[in-house]
């Protein structure tokens, strides 16, 4: 698939400032068609399965529709009658709690191990540390949720061994209404945690040393160091995980089906669940989309949010 | 043509940041570094034990399996719960199959399509090209869950529910790859595209023959990276696949495990543990490329 | 328990594990497919036949073994059996509506009672009183049937389906624990107060060497034997409205959690599978229907029975059945009819009753040596029909069940059980004005 290009009418490229010369118009349409066709592939792909899917989930959110009749138009009814349920309310609930645990949770210990990490340790020390950090983020969350399940097991699990053994009260880890959320919120924090460390040491590494240094020969403690010069430094990475960390808790799924399949009732489960359950168990596939729609609107809105933050405290050198 | 071994050093992926500086300075106080070589020792146990206990469990007796105070280390070496995993009424060893047919098939797909498309937004000029970026990256916001409706009335319409390509097909491209192909062409010198072009070469080929072989580690970890993406996902496998026989690993896995989470946790595991060594032997081969990518694309954004 | 993807499943697990026969109430009836006398297909006739099954692929062999003999008598024409594991009713049934529209049809559907008010709602089975009207070969096989099942399959005077089998919920104990304890085998006619006496009674141990009473099956269909036995139901009698905050619904869920919560004689539900319990010795007494039989003889266990479910206020239990219908599109309706004739025969009824995953339809199979030869009261399993109910299934079967079962996991977990039902009662009225 040799790209020699024929020389088909494009549209004129626009002039660009760098004004070449007329004999070339040739060769930068050539080079257009050629942009177009090496990208054709993903924009296909984006059009068919990213953009198209998002306008008739837009439209189909304003319809009634149960896959056995055709879609009927009702407007804004879906959206009214998210107003009214009371699942909704309890599912995004939930699930704005494992927003805000994972934000706290996950950034704060990662943030942790990183800088004990960035010392200055024996280079296999580091390497392993690195290693037996990352390894879960690597594993499937349904794996790593189906081991975990078996360690949260009431009678027979080992955390409730090792917490009786210690004097401690069995927890009821995946049937209590407190303690499934709980539960969710442990696999997640444990799964997401060295990949945000690794991304915090990689912005630890990129503090200059000599600025560190200097600080401190000012007599600058270690907590005001990290505070006034490292903190500042690596905050474009901390932008980045909360960011990351925020859009993968609005999506929490599996690890719930696994632990606890929702339950007890509703106690654990996620917006993504009930959405789940909404269109492919009931077939209400109008109001499905609606409160997927709703989901799409609050992780954009986060986003351009946090870009607009960005731009006032991340520090971009 | 010029000489792709003579480039200067490669820019973007497969470095591995080492922050040598300042390394061999004097040493900080003994104190809080045992300190905080316990905490991440405590951390790292933390992170290790839930996959020791896989690995022991797997190996005993599923009568032993929930036998208190836990065993870590394997007290036997009893394989006869992987026999009985892969030949229980859940076909996994069918499931692992279709695992991999799809993951591969994505990976291929994303390796030929994500780079041209990277190159392309790197360095080829074209009407429209920064709208079209962006356009690709603000994909990334949209969540799965919103395009999975219309995703599935469209399988359906096509009759591919309960069938991989219906996986495949949207898998095989992806503005995540793109955005890390395009980082990459970006940091390549624009004299070497150029000097090939002026020695006669098509795009395509200066595209196929110059760029790309350069592009290797950042085609590879991406591959890696779509391949763990694709065997790991569970949620749209979920959706579109119903059947035993047509079911990817991850699902088989929940099958397996039951309606009371029950199943029989010795062989759970063993086929936990079956399911998780690809995972291993990724993080043990490409362990590096694959961090250094992705710290990358978050630390230079 | 094998099968299913998502949520819901147990209650699809433990019936989809049935099959059947029969026929039924039919008369007068609808323009059926053949009108006169019956006449089968000529034996050279050629076409292919296929099956949708949403049974175990244990059953497989059965449905092998009846193409194989179709083949002898039809050598030009082929079966395709197709296996779906359920997932839902309505997605089983959408699946149906859709292969139909996109003039795939299935010729011959298999369904089990969930799933029969949404596939009639949906026009997707074909009255079968012709046939049984006009061809000599039914009328044997319809008497053989025990009507109540033939009753299930039936509406406004037409019958759609033939079931082949079906499971009633029941009492399994295991008589070496019961025997070692000295409690005698209850009469069948026990209460709701001897079951809590005996199952306290054989409660012991702590720790690894803990031994329950009952071994609680939890999920729908097992929990439903304690209502209908409280003489109540999820759902009022014509299917029509949901009664989930009837005062005797309320007492039941009450019962059910106490049995974990204050009696302490049943282990907690979620994270234990009685149908290993029990086996294993963890527990004496468990409830199931006859599909659990396979799983324990294939394990090797062997000492128990089995007893009626115990009576509260009335003596009942729950049954759900599996059958085959004629799908209205199919082109080739007769031979549909012979098809399924030969899935619901004798011969093959004794298979169904060979694989153990379920009770046969017809008398004859149900009390043949075989089947009737252990556990020591196998008969109760077809006899239990006579006072069973059937599973409540409306066309919102599929919210109703999820519903009910998150209402039983919050008040199993200790929430009020008045709210937690109200919940589901709302969400299943919500879906039956849709």
């Amino acid at each position: 698939m040799t790209m020699t290009a024929p020389k088909t009418a494009l549209p004129p490229a626009p002039a660009s400032g760098r004004g070449r010369p007329g004999h070339r118009s040739a060769a930068r349409r050539r080079e257009a068609l050629t942009g177009y066709l090496f990208t054709a592939p993903t924009v296909i792909g984006f059009l068919v399965f990213i953009l198209g899917p998002l306008v008739a989930a837009l439209y189909l959110s304003l319809t009634k529709y149960n896959i056995l009749t055709a879609p009927k138009f009702i407007g804004f009814d879906n959206y009214a009658r998210m107003f009214r349920d009371e699942r909704l309310a309890t599912t995004y609930g939930s699930t704005v709690l494992y927003v805000g645990a994972a934000v706290v949770l996950i950034n704060g210990f990662a943030l942790l191990f990183a800088v004990l990490i960035n010392q200055r340790l024996p280079r296999a020390l580091t390497y392993v540390f690195r290693s037996a950090y990352f390894f879960p983020y690597l594993v499937a969350l349904v794996y790593v949720s189906i081991i975990w399940q078996a360690l949260f097991q009431k009678d027979t699990g080992i955390l409730n061994y090792y917490i009786t053994a210690l004097g401690g009260e069995r927890i009821d880890w995946l049937n209590s209404s407190e303690f499934s959320k709980v539960s969710v919120i442990i696999v997640d924090t444990w799964r997401n945690v060295g990949f945000a460390m690794l991304i915090f040491v990689a912005a630890l590494q990129e503090v200059p040393k000599d600025m560190v240094e200097a600080a401190r020969m000012d007599g600058a403690n270690e907590w005001q160091v990290f505070r006034r010069i490292v903190l500042p430094m690596i905050s474009q990475a901390t932008f980045f995980n909360i960011t990351i960390t925020i859009i993968g808790a609005f999506q929490i799924y599996e690890s719930i089906i696994v632990l606890t399949r929702g339950g007890p009732g509703d106690a654990s489960r996620s917006v993504v669940m009930y959405i789940a359950e909404v269109a492919f168990n009931k077939f209400d596939m109008g109001y499905a989309s609606a409160i997927a729609v709703t989901l799409f609107v609050i992780i954009m809105l986060v986003t351009m949010v946090q870009f607009r933050l960005r731009k006032s405290w991340v520090n971009n050198e | 043509m010029s000489n792709a071994a003579a480039l200067p050093s490669r820019p973007g992926a497969g470095r591995p940041r080492s922050g040598k500086d300042g390394r061999r300075r004097r040493p900080r106080p003994g104190v809080g570094k045992t300190v905080s070589v316990v905490l991440l020792v405590l951390g790292a146990v933390g992170m290790i034990a839930p996959f020791l206990w896989m690995f022991t469990t797997s190996l005993r007796d599923a009568s032993q399996a929930y036998d208190l105070p836990p065993q870590w280390l394997p007290t036997e070496w009893d394989w006869s719960n992987y026999v009985d995993a892969v030949s229980g009424p859940v076909p996994i060893l069918k499931n692992m199959f279709n695992s991999a047919v799809i993951a591969i098939a994505v990976s291929i797909g994303m390796i030929l399509t994500a780079p041209m498309a990277g190159y392309a937004f790197a360095k080829l000029d074209f009407p429209g090209k920064n709208s079209i970026f962006v356009g690709l990256l603000s994909s990334l916001m949209v969540p799965a869950q919103v395009t999975i409706i219309p995703l599935f009335l469209l399988m359906r319409t096509f009759g591919l529910l309960d069938n991989p390509l219906s996986l495949i097909l949207p898998g095989i491209t992806g503005a995540l790859g793109v955005f890390l192909l395009r980082q990459f062409f970006l940091g390549l010198p624009q004299e070497i595209i150029d000097a090939a072009r002026m020695d006669g070469a098509t795009a395509w080929q200066t595209y196929r023959l110059i760029a790309l072989p350069l592009a290797k580690n950042a085609v590879s970890t991406l591959g890696v990276i779509t391949f763990l993406g694709s065997w790991n996902a569970y949620f749209a496998p979920s959706i579109f696949l119903n059947s035993t026989d047509t079911a990817t690993l991850p699902l088989g896995l929940v099958l397996m495990l039951g309606p009371y989470g029950a199943g029989n946790v010795a062989q759970v595991m063993a086929a936990t543990t079956i399911a998780i060594a690809p995972a291993l032997i990724v993080f043990l081969v490409a362990q590096r490329w694959i961090i250094a990518s992705l710290t990358q694309s978050a630390v230079k954004g | 328990m094998r099968k299913t993807f998502r949520t819901s499943i147990a209650t699809a697990a433990a019936v989809a594990l049935l099959a059947f026969t029969a026929c039924g109430s039919a008369t007068q009836t609808a323009a059926p497919a053949t009108d006169g006398p019956y006449t089968a297909p000529a034996k050279e006739v050629t076409a292919t036949i296929s099956v949708s099954n949403w049974g175990d692929p244990g059953d497989k062999a059965v449905y092998d073994s009846v193409a194989k003999r179709f083949k002898e008598k039809y050598p030009n024409v082929t079966v395709n059996n197709n296996f779906t594991p359920i997932t839902t009713w309505t997605e089983y049934v959408n699946k149906l509506v859709t292969q139909a529209a996109a003039g795939q049809a299935p010729d011959v559907i298999n369904i089990a009672t969930e799933g029969v008010e949404l596939g009639l709602a949906n026009d997707l089975f074909t009255p079968l009183d012709g046939f049984l009207e006009n061809d000599p070969e039914a009328k044997s096989l319809r008497a053989d049937i025990d009507p109540k099942l033939l009753a299930g399959f039936s509406k406004d005077g037409s019958t759609y389906l033939i079931p082949n089998t079906f499971n009633t919920m029941v009492i399994f104990y295991n008589t070496k624990m019961f025997e070692a304890a000295g409690i005698a085998r209850p009469s069948d006619d026990w209460t709701w107060d001897e079951f809590l006496e005996i199952s306290k009674k054989l409660t012991t141990g702590e720790g690894a060497d803990k031994v329950y009473g009952f071994a609680m099956p939890y999920y729908s269909f097992g929990i439903t034997p304690w209502l209908y036995s409280n003489g109540t139901s999820m759902m009022s009698e014509d299917l029509k409205s949901a009664q989930l905050t009837d005062g005797k619904v309320k007492e039941t869920a009450g019962w059910v959690r106490d049995l974990v919560t204050k009696h302490g004689v049943s282990p907690q539900p979620k994270g234990s599978d009685p149908y290993q319990l029990f086996p294993a010795g963890k527990a004496a007494m468990t409830g199931a229907g006859h599909f659990v039989t396979g799983g324990f003889a294939k394990a090797g266990f062997k000492d128990y029975d089995i007893l009626p479910w115990p009576k509260g206020t009335t003596k009942s239990t729950v049954f759900g059945a599996g059958a085959f219908a004629v799908s209205k599109a199919s082109k080739n309706q007769e031979l549909s009819w012979e098809f399924i004739k030969m899935l619901t025969d004798q011969q093959t009824q004794k298979q169904w009753a060979d694989a153990g995953a379920a009770v046969p339809s017809t008398k004859t199979a149900a009390s043949s040596p075989e089947f009737l030869d252990s556990p020591e009261h196998a008969e109760e399993f077809y006899n239990s029909l006579s006072y069973a109910k059937p599973v409540a299934a409306p066309g919102v079967y599929n919210v109703l069940d999820p519903a009910f079962m998150r209402a039983m996991d919050e008040i199993m977990s200790g929430q009020d059980i008045g709210s937690s039902l109200e919940k589901a009662q709302k969400d299943v009225e919500e879906a039956l004005q849709q």
